[in-house]
């Protein structure tokens, strides 16, 4: 783990962050450092606690033990909507958004979840035409803005995908926790979140879970291989590949 | 709700030993008989995740079985036998016939179907047998008592009671863990699709939980009929008991309900025996402390011709519908303010009509006998009154979701309701009246007539309740209500958005209950009479259904609603004595064929073309216990 990084500051980092769920622990003895402009991907079989981490990042669990750093200041145990204010966003593993509401409703709904102050919290949406465009450049961003009218719920499955990133995005997250951006989508819309993946990577402080190996090894700048909880190894994409402990334990006949 | 007063044996004011003996043993038996009821409802939840409201009429129905027995047979001994063959049946019927259709449904189509439910048991009860009090006597087996110490002897019919209810508890311990149902069942109340999982047929599972769990309802009636007596609404007070019972012990859990039954009836007999005017108060207050444990064009048009045309049925009609016309208005702004929460925000609350009730009675208790009170300044204080006590119920109550939030805000109503009931703060039971006249504004007395006041009292509703509405579609357009419309279709993701959803969900129900302080004041204005029926979970029971019945989705909904229901309150006087007998099929029909209310089949057309396929309906449920 000699491996050099790029030296831009830390955005967020951990501390031997722990959680357990009855006997059971989920993660264990965690530390990684998310950096500016640095896409950090997670990779390790299902159950390896990766999900159990992004949630612990976003303040959706609290950790059992351990710290979590953000710009050098402990957040842990902060609830999720608390995060977001700070500055960590993300995107669910299943898709979560408000079906019933327009795309653009969804996004604004974001935007104001950051920027509305209460003074204007009485004042009529349609007025509010500086939340409005801010949520229209965040769907911009992802290639949506034609589907603002819409419905979200009645979107193809990598729409909804996209609208997901928005909605994190819009917030103008410094942290952008990504689970799974790329389950379930096609060729063609992989292809396209890629593209959008690599761009957000450059101003954000990315961490990603991801299963598509190919995908990840592309796009990676460093990357955690998890297993029962806990860091089996971190480096660059090709130590990962070259790691034999790594080879052994999960990429299996894969590299 | 005289549970329990009725019949204790007689108890000195000094607590010596036999007197704590006696309590200690009443407790006992009470928490055995509230074991009975509350079994038979947490193993409903847990396994069907069905909210039975109508648990406490079943019991109702076996202390009535026990009277008509004993009667026809002489003993109520053979009503055991007959209590439990017919709670089997009823509970077979109203499995399949009704309960296995509403599963899937939300909460608030729960509640409802079980409250008409309550309605048809009452009112067959009163068909049957009327309205009044009646003794069952001890069977002349037991009448006597138990010896215990020298001055001191025990009923030997409690001691068989306590025999009996410890017989079934274990029946029931021996079924729940030991049988291979029981095994399904354990597993149905952690995880609900656990059931499929283990491949055994679901409606079979259901029908016995549905069957035993009434059965045991009204085998807990018959045993009770002869120590309370047998009344109407005797079902009341138990399945409030019952509620804070399966709280505190834990959904679904047959061995928490037990154990949680023996320590309420034990702190309830107890606290009766020495400080009766807390007891009632201090049960409700475990509740919180249980919890905390686990953690367009068209329409315009449309009303403007609606309001016209209340404006101008003054003049049309008599004064009597005048006043009927006032007491729609007054629930159309109960149920507008409790859309509010429910159709905005997606909270179902059933204590709403407490602060609805505490406006009321501010009403009565600042208006000096001698003379009436500036509205001016009655209206702002009933209004901060109600809003105060929304804040606070709503700071410890909306920490819980779906159902626990239902019984959180029940269980605060009731607290509310036995406040005024048990006190002789607003007359008692029996309620109060006002100082008349009540209408002036400053000190200037409105010179009204007899003639004239009820017309007064009808434009201001009227004005306060346009008022109302039209303050409530600004809020649905504001910043504010798309928060709150965020909550109710996906309150988890708000959270991740960044929004403390508690602070707006708390914010909601202050206003909603301030809303429902100003109908209640209009009550206070309108009638002149407080009771402690205002406070009562019945009233807020009605309002969910006016709101039903008018259509969640909507803001004009709750108005038509209210206004439908009052009419059809009149209809149904008109044509029978049988009020309630009415109301509760049409409610049955309303919860089954009729999901979106009125507004529903009155614009198809238009609604569907303004919200396309409406998905929020599946994510207002998913605030279920397992959402």
């Amino acid at each position: 783990m000699a491996e050099a990084r790029p030296s831009t500051p830390p955005v967020l980092a951990t501390y031997g962050l722990t959680r357990n769920f009855g006997g059971l622990v989920a993660v264990r003895d965690v530390s990684i450092v998310l950096r500016q402009g640095e896409l950090h991907a997670v990779i390790g079989p299902n159950g390896a606690g990766k999900t159990t981490l992004v949630n612990m990042l976003s303040g959706e669990i609290r950790p059992t033990a351990g710290r979590i750093e953000l710009m050098g200041r402990d957040v842990a145990g902060a609830p999720s909507w608390r995060m977001t204010g700070l500055g960590v966003g993300r995107s669910f593993q299943r898709t979560n958004i408000f079906a019933s509401l327009t795309v653009l409703e969804n996004v604004r709904l974001a935007v104001q979840a950051v920027s509305a102050s209460a003074r204007h919290l009485l004042r009529e949406v349609s007025r509010e035409t500086v939340l409005i465009e801010r949520a229209e450049r965040a769907l911009q961003h992802v290639g949506l803005a034609d589907a603002a009218p819409r419905v979200a719920g009645v979107l193809s499955h990598g729409e909804q995908r996209q609208l997901e990133i928005a909605m994190a995005l819009a917030s103008g997250p410094k942290v952008l926790l990504l689970d799974e951006p790329l389950a379930g989508m096609g060729p063609e819309e992989s292809q396209r979140m890629t593209a959008l993946l690599k761009g957000l990577a450059r101003e954000h402080a990315l961490l990603l879970i991801e299963h598509d190996m190919d995908f990840v090894f592309a796009v990676a700048d460093w990357m955690t291989v998890m297993a029962e909880g806990t860091v089996l190894a971190e480096g660059r994409p090709e130590a990962i590949r070259a790691n034999t402990a790594v080879q052994d334990a999960y990429l299996g006949g894969h590299v | 709700m005289g549970r329990g007063d009725l019949a204790l044996p007689p108890t000195t004011d000094r607590m010596d030993f036999p007197g704590l003996l006696a309590q200690l043993l009443n407790g006992v038996q009470y928490g055995l008989l509230l074991f009975l009821i509350a079994s038979g409802l947490t193993l409903i939840f847990g396994v069907m995740g069905i909210i039975n409201l109508a648990h406490g009429s079943l019991f109702m129905i076996g202390a009535y079985v026990a009277f008509l027995v004993a009667r026809q047979w002489g003993s109520v001994w053979l009503a055991l036998p007959v209590a439990v063959a017919a709670g089997i049946a009823l509970g077979l019927v109203l499995e399949r016939g009704l309960f296995r259709h509403f599963y899937a449904r939300e909460h608030l189509d729960q509640v409802l179907l079980t409250f008409a439910l309550i309605l048809l048991f009452e009112e067959a009860r009163s068909l049957l047998v009327g309205n009044d009090f009646y003794s069952v006597p001890v069977p002349s087996l037991l009448d006597f008592s138990v010896p215990i110490t020298a001055g001191f002897s025990y009923s030997a019919y409690r001691f068989a009671v306590i025999g009996i209810c410890l017989a079934l508890a274990l029946a029931m311990f021996w079924w729940i863990e030991r049988t291979r149902m029981g095994a399904v069942i354990r597993a149905a109340a952690e995880k609900p699709e656990m059931v499929d999982v283990l491949g055994i047929d679901a409606r079979r599972v259901h029908m016995a939980v549905f069957a035993i769990g009434t059965a045991l309802a009204l085998v807990a009636g018959v045993l009770a009929a002869p120590l309370y007596s047998v009344y109407p609404n005797m079902g009341d007070g138990f399945l409030i008991i019952s509620f804070v019972v399966v709280v505190i012990g834990g959904l679904g859990s047959v061995s928490g309900a037990f154990w949680s039954a023996l320590v309420i009836g034990l702190v309830d007999t107890l606290g009766k025996g020495y400080a009766p005017k807390l007891a009632g108060l201090a049960v409700y207050v475990l509740i919180r402390a249980a919890h905390m444990i686990p953690r367009g064009t068209s329409g315009l048009i449309g009303l403007g011709l609606a309001a016209t045309l209340l404006a101008v049925l003054p003049l049309l009609v008599s004064p009597y519908y005048v006043e009927l016309g006032t007491y729609a208005l007054i629930s159309a702004m109960l149920a507008l303010s409790l859309q509010l929460l429910v159709g905005c925000t997606g909270l179902v609350s059933l204590g709403h009509a407490a602060f609805y009730g505490l406006a009321a009675y501010t009403v009565y208790l600042v208006t000096p006998a001698s003379r009436g009170l500036s509205i001016l300044v009655t209206l702002p204080l009933a209004v901060v009154v109600a809003g105060l006590a929304a804040l606070v119920v709503g700071a410890l109550s909306l920490r819980t979701r779906g159902f626990f939030f239902l019984m959180v805000t029940l269980a605060f109503g009731q607290m509310l309701f036995f406040l005024f009931h048990d006190t002789k703060l607003g007359g008692g039971t029996d309620g109060a009246f006002l100082a008349r006249p009540l209408l002036s504004i400053f000190d200037w007395q409105l010179p009204l007539s007899r003639r004239q006041r009820p017309y007064a009292v009808y434009y201001v509703s009227l004005v306060l309740l346009a008022a109302m509405y039209l303050g409530l579609v600004l809020i649905l357009r504001s910043l504010f209500g798309r928060v709150l419309e965020g909550i109710r279709v996906n309150e988890h993701r708000m959270q991740a958005l960044g929004f403390d959803t508690y602070r707006y969900k708390l914010a909601a129900f202050t206003i909603a209950g301030m809303l429902a302080g100003v109908a209640g004041h209009m009550w206070a204005m309108h009638r002149g009479f407080v009771n402690p029926e205002l406070i009562g979970w019945h009233r807020s029971a009605e309002a969910l259904l006016m709101i039903l019945l008018g259509g969640l989705t909507t803001l004009h909904g709750p108005i038509l609603g209210a206004l439908a229901y009052t009419a059809l309150g009149e209809v149904a006087q008109l044509i029978t004595e049988r009020q309630l007998l009415v109301e509760g099929l049409v409610v049955l029909f309303v919860v089954i064929a009729l999901p979106k209310g009125l507004s529903g089949i009155a614009l198809p057309r238009i609604l569907r073309r303004i919200a396309p396929a409406d998905p929020a309906k599946a994510t207002v449920a998913g605030a279920g216990p397992n959402g």
